[in-house]
């Protein structure tokens, strides 16, 4: 706790000084805000509003570009193919780990590697019913003989996965609609050919005040709407669950591109921070009805490199949930063990302990770069290994290590 | 009605709000001439200077910014073949013809009073669709847009001129071209051969600059002289620009006609600006008795998408008070500065907030008046640069595109498409091919695969069976049905008179 409250500290003195004499580098300068949706979805708002107090805290002209498409990958990739000078951050859906998690085409980024900003609000996920449905609880959806049907966005995307993920834990008997940006499927539902939608309770938020739709099940939350944990049946859909209410915890991130040089990625960062406590920002977050609950810099990237390290059970359900095939895994994680002259080593993907046997042929091994053998693997090397979970000893098909 | 009539008050009589919208024309006429700046970033930009605002006068500083960036936008369009805004570029087909012919004045007294009456007869009919606002909107889901779309393409065979192959062939490839992009609902890659600046399709603006601005200006420099090519004396004339708003009236049934269609279009989230005008200028053409002269200078060619770009603002405006659904993306940047001043759009609207829905009514009624009045202050003036020296103009109008062309998505590899897409349209001017179905294709070809991927999704293939969807197809059934019939009495008479 007390760490915490030092950290803290340090923390706003750092977001003080920076607001005290903006940054050198920065003024006058203009930082370019990808957004990965069109205009006026919650992606949006937050980054409008964080833009300009980023503005203030930076001294630099802040520009929000909507980057729109497949489900926030587009966004993403742009922003990982920007250049990486500071002068570039990005906002886009936390599901995007899933994609990288399952190898979705159209991938070209790296979350790893992203220089991590924060991230401005925890945003549980909820299930809602549209009223011209029909159905008013999550008892009603389920006692239904026929499937009924849910928009989602793009195949890939982050609320196709999570509607699939909570599909495949719930048992729920409901039919996915893919296409759906933006408020098109809120619009769907007022025209009754939805039923439903998986979605950020901000988000959604208005919909249901407007008397268009209920909440109907919520992942997280302040228990004013039945919780999915005490719906869910099985192990398997447990495990679903909590995952789901993992990444919600990361809402709204924001990140530079990876290999922004690390002084600005600072000042980005403490910018980034001292807007997000800035008591004017929390006052116009309060009129827009949109929560605030952030978290900065190397909390963020822990956050998200947990997230992508998953065992190969989990990735498992989640490729079965949307249908995709299981691909290889790739986690980043430190060498446990290192046996019989690197030919054996152990390492942990997500809660599994996994053994591989690393061949002297197949697979390529770079340590610190430079092409090596595995005899020069060591216990406690961090390394990014990629495995097919499927193979004869989990064999590695490339390993990129450092230390 | 007694609210409209005192909200009709509170709007003329206070000077503040008068004062706001003196200023926010002009604004709004700027973002639109200049191309690649548009409405959009307009608002963006203005947002800040609202803060502290009452509410509804920041409302109405955005709102009148915002409605008549279109009226600006003819500008460019008519006197260089460039488009100020998307929703502009319709008015290239016939506007920038019109400049040739030395009536530059009177095409731009007509974008003027199509734009004017446009804006003002859109909201008089959105203030009629009050009561019967929410069944409208919701009656058209993804089969209908699917429908709507495949309406639009049918025009390219109105659009073709003389020859329907040439039309079917320039529009086909237009449609093809719409397909580079991430598959919308899969984020796969199709064409796009990993160049980050395709993922988001071919850009419209660079496509129309491409296709007119670059061979219209080769063209003139191939011919020398300036863009009118008439040989009477340069005149500073704005007895030409009232006859152009003279023509608006000329042509009222088709005035009205589209000023309806586009703010319906506006009314449905979803289909856009750009969809909106091209389907006027198509239903101009068919309606037309004499469709030939399209392409040629036909007045009917401005005042079709002028009206419409202009009256789907307030189309859009409607969805985003009641629903708290954003009709455009335009509206969905106002709708954040909307709830940031305090004014919270939802169906609670229609209960407590009404005189706030009037006065907005009102200020873009009024503020499309106002921009008629600013601009034909300038109007004559701007109708002389088409008596420029061709040497003179040139360099101007081709920075002028590949500056557009840069602005609209910030994208340098614009710049090399608008080099490609330049070339192609070169080959179509300098062999008569028409090229307006291109543009067709390139806008409406991604609208109707979304939609219907969607359609598909909702109903299975069984889709178009739904009353509204039959009604649909009758309609698209009965265009081509006629554009035929109308060929073969043409085709008739040819023969008759042996020309």
């Amino acid at each position: 706790m007390n760490k915490l409250l030092k950290l803290t500290v340090l923390g706003l003195v750092l977001g003080l000084a920076t607001t005290a004499h903006a940054s050198e580098f920065y003024k006058g300068k203009t930082v370019t805000y990808i957004v990965a949706t069109s205009p006026g979805g919650g992606y949006d708002t937050y980054a409008r509003l964080i833009g300009r107090y980023l503005e203030k805290h930076l001294g630099a002209r802040v520009l929000i570009k909507n980057i729109p498409g497949a489900g926030h990958i587009v966004g993403a990739n742009t922003l990982a193919a920007s250049k990486a000078d500071g002068l570039t951050i990005g906002t886009f859906n936390t599901g995007l780990i899933y994609a990288q998690i399952l190898k979705h085409e159209g991938v070209q980024f790296d979350l790893r590697e992203f220089a991590w900003i924060g991230k401005a609000a925890a945003d549980p996920r909820t299930l809602v019913l549209g009223t011209e449905s029909g159905l008013k609880t999550y008892d009603d959806l389920t006692a239904l003989a026929k499937p009924v049907k849910f928009a989602t966005s793009g195949v890939g995307s982050a609320s196709y996965t999570d509607t699939q993920l909570l599909r495949s834990a719930l048992d729920l008997n409901i039919e996915v609609v893919p296409g759906f940006n933006g408020n098109e499927g809120e619009l769907a539902m007022m025209r009754g050919e939805i039923a439903g939608q998986v979605g950020s309770t901000s988000s959604l938020k208005s919909f249901v005040d407007n008397g268009y739709g209920t909440f109907a099940l919520a992942l997280g939350g302040d228990g004013s709407v039945p919780e999915a944990n005490s719906k869910v049946k099985t192990e398997k859909g447990r495990a679903i669950i909590s995952l789901v209410e993992a990444m919600a915890v990361l809402g709204r991130l924001t990140a530079a591109p990876a290999g922004t040089p690390a002084d600005r990625v600072a000042e980005l960062r403490a910018a980034y921070q001292a807007a997000l406590t800035d008591a004017d920002l929390l006052a116009d977050a309060k009129k827009l009805d949109i929560p605030i609950e952030p978290a900065y810099g190397d909390t963020v990237a822990k956050l998200v490199g947990d997230a992508l390290n998953q065992s190969p059970e989990t990735v498992a359900i989640i490729a079965g949930a949307v249908n995709a095939e299981a691909k290889d895994i790739t986690v980043k994680t430190p060498l446990e063990a290192v046996d019989d002259g690197g030919k054996i080593i152990r390492f942990k993907s997500g809660d599994a302990e996994i053994e591989a046997k690393v061949s002297g042929s197949r697979t390529a091994i770079t340590i610190d770069g430079a092409q090596a053998d595995r005899k020069l693997l060591k216990p406690g090397m961090i390394c990014e290994i990629t495995y097919d979970p499927q193979s004869d000893k989990n064999e590695p098909k490339t390993m990129a290590c450092k230390g | 009605m007694d609210l409209m009539l005192s909200s009709f008050l509170t709007v003329v009589t206070s000077p503040s709000l008068m004062g706001l919208m003196l200023l926010a024309v002009p604004i709004g006429l700027f973002f639109g001439a200049i191309p690649g700046l548009g409405g959009k970033l307009g608002v963006v930009l203005l947002i800040p200077f609202v803060f502290g605002m009452e509410p509804i006068a920041g409302a109405v500083f955005l709102l009148a910014m915002h409605a008549v960036v279109h009226t600006g936008g003819s500008i460019p369009s008519i006197l260089f073949g460039v488009p100020g805004t998307g929703p502009d570029a319709a008015t290239i087909v016939d506007g920038f013809p019109m400049a040739k012919r030395g009536e530059a004045g009177r095409a731009l007294g007509a974008s003027l009073g199509a734009s004017g009456v446009g804006g003002v007869i859109g909201a008089i009919f959105l203030a009629a669709m009050l009561p019967i606002l929410r069944p409208v909107v919701l009656a058209f889901s993804p089969a209908e847009f699917f429908l709507l779309a495949l309406f639009g393409i049918t025009f390219i065979a109105t659009l073709s001129g003389a020859s329907l192959r040439k039309g079917l062939l320039v529009g086909m490839f237009g449609l093809m071209l719409s397909f580079v992009a991430l598959d919308p609902h899969t984020g796969t890659q199709r064409y796009t051969h990993d160049m980050l600046f395709l993922w988001d399709g071919v850009d419209v603006i660079t496509a129309v600059l491409g296709l007119f601005a670059i061979p219209e200006m080769i063209g003139l420099g191939a011919k020398g002289g300036s863009i009118a090519q008439t040989t009477t004396v340069a005149r500073y004339s704005i007895a030409q620009v009232l006859d152009g708003i003279v023509d608006v009236f000329r042509h009222f049934g088709l005035t009205l006609r589209t000023s309806v269609i586009g703010a319906v279009i506006g009314m449905i989230p979803g289909l856009g600006g750009d969809a909106a005008s091209w389907i006027c200028y198509g239903h101009a053409v068919q309606s037309s008795k004499t469709p030939e002269r399209f392409g040629q200078g036909a007045v009917e060619g401005v005042i079709a998408p002028e009206t419409a770009n202009n009256s789907k603002e307030g189309g859009s405006l409607l969805p985003t008070l009641f629903f708290g659904v954003p009709g455009s993306s335009g509206m969905a940047i106002l709708l954040g500065a909307f709830i940031m001043l305090g004014i919270k759009p939802g169906p609670a609207m229609a209960l407590t907030g009404m005189e706030t829905v009037w006065i907005l009514i009102w200020t873009l009624c009024v503020s499309n008046l106002l921009a008629v009045v600013v601009f034909l202050a300038m109007a004559p003036a701007f109708g002389m640069l088409v008596y420029v020296r061709g040497a003179l103009i040139i360099p101007f109008v081709v920075t002028l595109s590949f500056l557009g062309a840069f602005l609209s998505h910030g994208a340098w590899e614009n710049i090399v498409l608008l080099c490609v897409l330049g070339v192609f349209g070169v080959f179509l001017r300098k062999h008569r091919w028409p090229r307006p179905p291109f543009i067709i294709g390139l806008v409406l070809g991604p609208i109707a695969e979304d939609s219907l991927h969607k359609a598909m999704g909702i109903w299975g293939p069984t889709f178009f069976l739904r009353p509204q969807s039959l009604a649909m197809i009758a309609l698209i059934v009965g265009s081509i049905g006629y554009y035929f019939w109308r060929r073969k009495r043409q085709a008739a008479i040819e023969v008759q008179y042996d020309v």
